[in-house]
């Protein structure tokens, strides 16, 4: 049973506790949101819950708690060690948005996986206050910690997509100085500077439209861009503070937002995992998109869940939330990340006997 | 119409499908909208995008004139760079250039030179230190010969270094072409040095280079820095070399100048010791002549007293003894005259025929006793008068005729004379003697003409002499340009040729009359006596050789001489009595002969003035220069033989009767 609701439930009183308590014999995962999914609809306040039951598929689930984000990486190995086993298929993690380091997270459950394995999922939201969210695993709800859920079995179809679709602009610069999420310099110069002379009349709308223009992320050699979003910028240091780290050292670029192309990338998503539904079995695709879409959006966000849907086979379910990250990985096979600014899909069906 | 991808969905979003009417103005008022915010989003977008270009093409600006004004400064920067290298090789090629001159110009005082070299390349190289090190003759130590501070201008020397106690920087400096260390407190090749060397003296920076002598290290020369760190330069590196090398050439140079000076000190001692043997040798035969002109002189006198046939066979004895020896000293002495090179050679002109006929004549008597003839031939083409020294001329004649006279027991003794031209005033004289005696073996030719030597002792048992004549000879040609040759076959005669090199007097004389038939017409024996009125003077301290010359006088027909016993006399009796010819000794009491000539030139103006003819046992040059310079006229060397004394009386004879009239 997966469960996602608004952040201002009481996770100590309120349905999910009861959602628990009432079905003791199930695995029972969630979290809370920056708006709930449920079909092409994007609801705040709500709960939302799916239930998927299958024939052969086994399942096993683990909660790990995290106190603060130095802890992220053993909570996601103790995650890991927990759920490796034979016929493990996929992983699906849901996590405080708050306290957790999603990027050691997932290092740590993929650390302690077998090669290729999926991990998918993401961190829990809390509206836009970023103040803080709750995750429901081990039985109860929880106002911190990690919950994962193993999907075990050959008949298991566990398919995955992420895709942002922004624009990237202005040349590659080298991020000469950095701490964790802050970032102070780009080439030798103070990054904010830098921000604002490319935003231009942009830059008097910040920190709000910082939103609009994430920074995307790759080492020196090569690989696989990253997303990160701006979470706040700091005038008298003249940095800047990311919803993931910035090492030193990578390579970034800047990025601007454009609604079509937004809404594109979500129906890129959905066509990644075009090949990994069982044809004729019924289909749950777990949606996670971030926080920043639904606020760059705005009002058009339910048209990236539609632009989905419209890929999906028409008798597909669909649930999920804006997170404050998602959890991917960028091809199938390839290593699991923390995404930012994305479109993160799961599907999940199973092969009959 | 297939509409883009994205109208596409916008459309279908707000129920549009393609081909149909909006269904309300609503849906088309909200589809207006959404184009419109499509377009502002386009305008957005590419505001950005014009933006970054923008800030790009600034920055490439930027960055392209940093680039030029970078490359800009590293031109100016490495052009400075290699003006100052420029430079640095400039001065370093002028300091090589001086010390090349002084290290090339050997001196006694290889102290000065070493100090030229530290300091010179001190001051080129702007090094602190520059010490120049040799090892003592054990090989145990490096002995500072000079260490020149740049800062104080201060030489200084004498610290040792014992190579004992650094193996590994002697090892390092003898194996390489130096060393060259920039951190020498820290480089494995001088850090020996460190603690007992470098540290107290503040060292940072030590470039050293061997000095090497025909491959032998025997020294070093040290460049030692302080302050900063320095980084030795290649050309810093080639300079120091080439200093190391000028150490070595100056080094060199003064061992080959002591050298030299002792060969110098050497050959001044042996010099000294031949003058000193030429001394003694003169002051010997001075000795040694004085009596023996007695002997000569009383033994000729004697012969012609009436004697007993044995009493004259005694006294013939006793005079050819005494000539005998009296030769003997005088070929001795000119001997070593020669070798002591003393023997100037006179150039004056000569009467060949005259100087022919002079030195037959002195062996006339020798060979009419052994019943030998003498001939003598006179080439054509050969001058009459030549220019020559006419008394080592005629030694040389004299001396081969007497050997061919010596050595002929029957036959005849020929001499021939002949003239190379080799140029306009200059030939060579070529004189032949031809004897049919007996001849020299094969085997000994080539040393005939070493000193002391004969065919073989028993030649010297019966044929006399010296030894030293045809030495002589050969010695006596050699210094008037020539050279002497024989050709001999034993027990059929010998022939002696002497080449000298001679010059025509100006203007060039005529050449002599045809040669005369052999056997030559003797000229007649000249008179026993000359009658004559010239008044003779002999001043002679000695008794008996004033005797003996009062004896030879009046054979010669000049009775009763006037007499002195010293210089004082001479010039009391010239005041007294007319004088023609004074025979003075040089050797007197009171006043000596030089003392008295200049004094007597003085008494009397030239036509008036007695001739005076010096008598002396003492036959050195500077002797004779000294006659000839207080105005003597000739000179007699005692003991001298009548036929002397007559060929010297003949020539004031002829110029007294030549006056008088």
């Amino acid at each position: 049973m997966l469960a996602f609701g608004a952040s201002g439930l009481d996770p100590e009183t309120a349905a999910a506790v009861e959602l628990a308590e009432r079905f003791p014999n199930s695995h029972v995962l969630g979290c809370s949101t920056a708006g709930e999914i449920l079909g092409a609809s994007v609801l705040d306040g709500s709960l939302v819950v799916a239930v998927l039951r299958f024939d052969a598929v086994r399942l096993h689930s683990a909660f790990a708690p995290v106190s603060s984000a130095g802890d992220s990486l053993a909570a996601g190995r103790a995650l890991g060690a927990q759920l490796a086993g034979e016929d493990l298929r996929g992983v699906l993690v849901f996590a405080d948005g708050i306290h957790v380091n999603g990027s050691e997270l997932v290092r740590g459950i993929s650390g302690e996986l077998p090669r290729g394995i999926p991990v998918t999922g993401g961190l829990a939201g809390d509206g836009q206050q970023f103040r803080s969210t709750w995750v429901i695993g081990g039985g109860r709800s929880q106002r911190s910690g990690a919950a994962a859920l193993g999907l075990y079995g050959k008949s298991l179809c566990f398919g995955h997509g992420s895709r942002g679709g922004w624009d990237i602009f202005g040349p590659e610069r080298l991020v000469t100085r950095s701490q964790g999420n802050v970032l102070y310099e780009l080439d030798g110069r103070p990054a904010l500077a830098l921000y604002k002379e490319y935003l231009g009349h942009r830059a008097s709308g910040l920190p709000a439209t910082a939103l609009l223009f994430p920074l995307a992320l790759r080492g020196q050699g090569g690989g696989q861009r990253i997303v990160r979003t701006v979470t706040g910028i700091d005038e008298d240091h003249q940095s800047m503070t990311f919803a993931g780290d910035i090492p030193q050292g990578c390579v970034a670029q800047l990025m601007k937002a454009n609604f079509d192309r937004l809404i594109d990338g979500a129906s890129d998503a959905a066509l990644q995992t075009a090949s990994q539904w069982e044809p004729g079995a019924p289909v749950l695709a777990i949606a996670v998109s971030c926080v920043g879409r639904r606020m760059v959006l705005g009002e058009r966000c339910e048209e990236e869940l539609e632009a989905v849907r419209e890929v999906l086979p028409a008798a597909a379910q669909m649930i999920g939330f804006y997170s404050y990250g998602e959890i991917s990985p960028y091809v199938a096979g390839g290593g699991c990340e923390l995404h930012n600014q994305t479109m993160t899909l799961t599907t999940i069906s199973e092969a009959p006997p | 119409m297939r509409p883009h991808r994205l109208l596409d969905r916008q459309l279908r979003k707000l129920g549009l499908a393609n081909g149909a009417a909006p269904p309300s103005p609503a849906a088309w008022n909200s589809l207006l909208e959404r184009i419109s915010a499509t377009y502002a989003e386009s305008d957005e977008d590419r505001y950005l995008l014009e933006r970054s270009l923008s800030i790009s093409s600034r920055e490439m600006r930027e960055m392209s004139q940093a680039l030029l004004s970078e490359l800009e400064k590293r031109v100016a920067e490495r052009t400075e760079e290699l003006e100052a290298a420029r430079r640095r090789l400039k001065s370093q090629e002028r300091a090589l250039i001086d010390l090349t001159l002084v290290a090339s110009l050997p001196t006694d005082n290889l102290e000065s030179e070493l100090r030229h070299l530290t300091a010179g390349s001190a001051q080129t190289l702007a090094v602190e230190r520059v010490s120049l090190w040799l090892f003592n003759a054990e090989r145990t130590a490096l002995l500072c010969r000079d260490l020149y501070e740049l800062e104080g201008g201060q030489h200084s020397a004498g610290a040792l270094l014992a190579t004992a106690s650094f193996p590994t920087y002697f090892a390092g400096i003898a194996g390489s072409d130096g060393v060259a260390a920039d951190d020498a407190q820290a480089d494995p090749r001088t850090r020996e040095l460190t603690d007992p060397y470098l540290k107290p003296l503040s060292i940072t920076s030590k470039m050293d280079i061997p000095i090497r002598i025909r491959g032998e290290t025997v020294g070093v020369l040290c460049h030692e820095h302080t302050g900063p760190r320095r980084n030795w330069e290649a050309d810093e590196q080639s300079f120091a070399i080439a200093v190391a090398g000028l150490a070595a050439l100056a080094i060199v140079g003064h061992e080959r100048w002591q050298a030299l000076r002792e060969l110098e000190k050497a050959r001044a001692a042996a010099e000294e010791a031949t003058r000193a043997k030429s001394r003694f040798l003169a002051s010997v035969s001075h000795e040694i002549r004085t009596p023996l002109n007695a002997i000569v002189g009383i033994s000729e006198l004697l012969q012609k007293t009436p004697l007993s046939e044995s009493q004259r066979e005694y006294v013939g004895t006793l005079h050819t003894a005494s000539e005998t020896l009296l030769a003997l000293v005088n070929e001795t002495l000119d001997f070593s005259k020669i070798e002591a090179g003393k023997l100037e050679l006179e150039t004056t002109e000569i009467d060949l025929q005259k100087c022919l006929d002079q030195a037959l004549d002195l062996v006339a008597s020798k060979a009419k006793a052994k019943g030998l003839e003498l001939r003598c031939a006179l080439g054509r083409g050969v001058p009459r008068r030549i220019v020559s020294d006419p008394t080592r001329l005629r030694q040389i004649l004299v001396n081969l005729l007497d050997n061919g006279v010596k050595f002929t027991a029957r036959g005849h003794v020929a001499v021939s004379v002949d003239w190379q031209a080799d140029g306009d005033a200059t030939g060579v004289l070529l004189l032949s003697v031809t004897d049919t005696g007996v001849g020299i073996p094969a085997d000994r030719l080539g040393s005939i003409f070493g000193a002391f030597l004969q065919v073989d002792t028993t030649t010297t048992r019966a044929y006399g002499g010296t030894g030293l004549g045809l030495a002589i000879v050969e010695r006596l040609c050699e210094l008037m340009g020539g050279s002497a040759t024989v050709e001999s076959v034993e027990g059929r005669g010998s022939t002696f040729r002497a080449r000298i090199r001679a010059a025509l007097p100006v203007p060039p004389a005529e050449h002599a009359a045809p040669a005369q038939p052999s056997p030559p017409a003797r000229p007649p024996a000249l008179a026993e006596t000359v009658p004559s009125s010239l008044r003779i003077l002999v001043a002679e301290d000695n008794p008996v050789n004033q005797l003996l010359a009062v004896r030879m006088l009046e054979s010669l027909g000049y009775a009763s001489p006037l007499l002195a016993t010293d210089g004082e006399e001479v010039l009391e009796v010239l005041r007294r009595e007319r004088c023609d010819l004074v025979l003075m000794d040089l050797h007197m009491p009171r006043m000596d002969g030089i003392e008295t000539s200049l004094r007597i030139r003085d008494m009397f103006v030239e036509e008036a003035r007695p001739a005076i003819v010096a008598l002396t046992a003492d036959a050195l040059e500077e002797s004779r220069a000294a006659c000839l310079d207080a105005g003597m006229a000739g000179i007699l060397i005692k003991p001298f033989r009548t036929d002397e004394l007559r060929s010297c009386l003949a020539r004031f004879q002829s110029r007294y009767q030549a006056r008088a009239s």
